[in-house]
């Protein structure tokens, strides 16, 4: 799942074309990046308001910036940075964890439509549940698929960091989920 | 492998990670343990959709087209500050040197001249003069007991002084056996005699 989102043009295209004016490519790397920044953004924040603030100027500065982007690293790896921190500086005090991992949000038919504000709980959940460390680790591994090696080159981490809130985050999550389940309970 | 070795598996590992070995052996006759791992596998299976299917409500074209625009006008916004910046430092800089070079030209050169007193006490004619005189600038020395006064100033305050001194200090206007008296301004004064 890493790499470049878009099937047409290699990123490095679109970012010449973009650094050259052209906003025709530009709106194919907004395209491109903008559901997994809302997610990071969402996942970082924990709301849906600021989530799509920090993605709006997450492409302001990545339109003003990319002049500057050297292209040594992934493009994923600059553009989570720059969401992390626009995250961090927008970011509300989160939610409690009373009520979070409920039965409520994981009850999904997944052969169904997921509705959107159960992705938001989840998210949020996660969001409140979760160090932020562990929680960044978590989304980039679990639920976006990384590798902890892909992740620690976002991350700007050593591998072995990423594998150890990775096992303290599965931990966390995994306790909830079978501490909420009622069948597991009643054994 | 016991039920809480596979608990503990399950706890850190993904999930598909025990489909193999001794973790799947033990799944597959533990009941408890399997519908655990079933449990965890299908709840994470919907946070992974439930993730994917966080969506924006903006579309892409307008998100792009807002942000050209607003970074845009941040580009000409930080000209604008950069531009006045510079002009608060030209006028704070200007303002620095402005204090620095004098602005009512060059000070008058000060001279110093001392009288001798023939009827005035020192006292008497350092009060005269700071009477007609009063810029601050002139300097009045008197030092008693000794009959001198000694004025510091410009070029026209010494010729002012050595006027007054000559006016009320002559002893062919004021005796000098006569009592002088001080007047309160210097046209009041009527020296006696």
């Amino acid at each position: 799942m890493t790499g470049f989102p878009l099937s047409g043009p290699e990123p490095f295209e679109v970012v010449a074309r973009t650094r050259d004016g052209d906003n025709r490519a530009f709106t194919a790397l907004v395209s491109a990046y903008q559901p997994r920044v809302y997610r990071w953004a969402l996942a970082l924040t924990g709301d849906q308001d600021e989530a799509e603030d920090v993605t709006q100027e997450v492409f302001v500065r990545v339109y003003r910036k990319l002049g500057g982007f050297r292209g040594d690293g992934s493009l994923d790896a600059w553009i989570y940075r720059i969401t992390r921190r626009l995250a961090f500086r927008a970011r509300r005090p989160l939610p409690r964890a009373a009520e979070m991992l409920s039965d409520d949000v994981y009850v999904t038919d997944p052969g169904g439509r997921v509705d959107r504000q159960r992705a938001f709980d989840l998210i949020r959940t996660i969001a409140a549940t979760l160090p932020v460390r562990q929680r960044e680790v978590f989304i980039l591994c679990d639920l976006e698929g990384r590798t902890p090696m892909d992740a620690a080159g976002i991350l700007g981490l050593k591998d072995v960091s990423v594998r150890a809130s990775l096992v303290k985050a599965r931990a966390t999550i995994r306790r909830r989920i079978l501490a909420t389940h009622p069948s597991y309970g009643d054994d | 492998m016991t039920c809480d070795d596979y608990l503990s598996m399950l706890e850190t590992l993904p999930v598909q990670e025990l489909a193999y070995g001794e973790a799947r052996e033990h799944a597959a006759y533990c009941a408890d343990c399997n519908r655990v791992t079933r449990v965890v596998a299908a709840r994470e299976r919907n946070m992974t959709l439930a993730y994917e299917s966080a969506y924006p409500s903006a579309s892409a074209v307008t998100v792009a087209e807002r942000a050209i625009v607003k970074a845009r006008r941040q580009r000409i916004a930080f000209f604008f500050r950069a531009a006045l910046g510079l002009a608060a430092v030209v006028v704070i800089g200007l303002f620095v040197v402005s204090r620095r070079i004098p602005v009512n030209g060059p000070v008058p050169a000060m001279f110093s001249q001392r009288f001798n007193l023939q009827c005035l006490s020192p006292e008497q004619a350092s009060e005269l003069l700071r009477q007609e005189i009063p810029d601050r600038n002139v300097v009045i020395r008197d030092r008693p007991p000794l009959a001198v006064i000694e004025v510091g100033g410009s070029d026209e305050q010494i010729r002012i002084a050595r006027s007054i001194i000559d006016r009320f200090d002559n002893s062919g206007v004021a005796k000098c056996a006569a009592r002088v008296i001080v007047p309160k301004t210097v046209r009041a004064v009527k020296v006696g005699g």
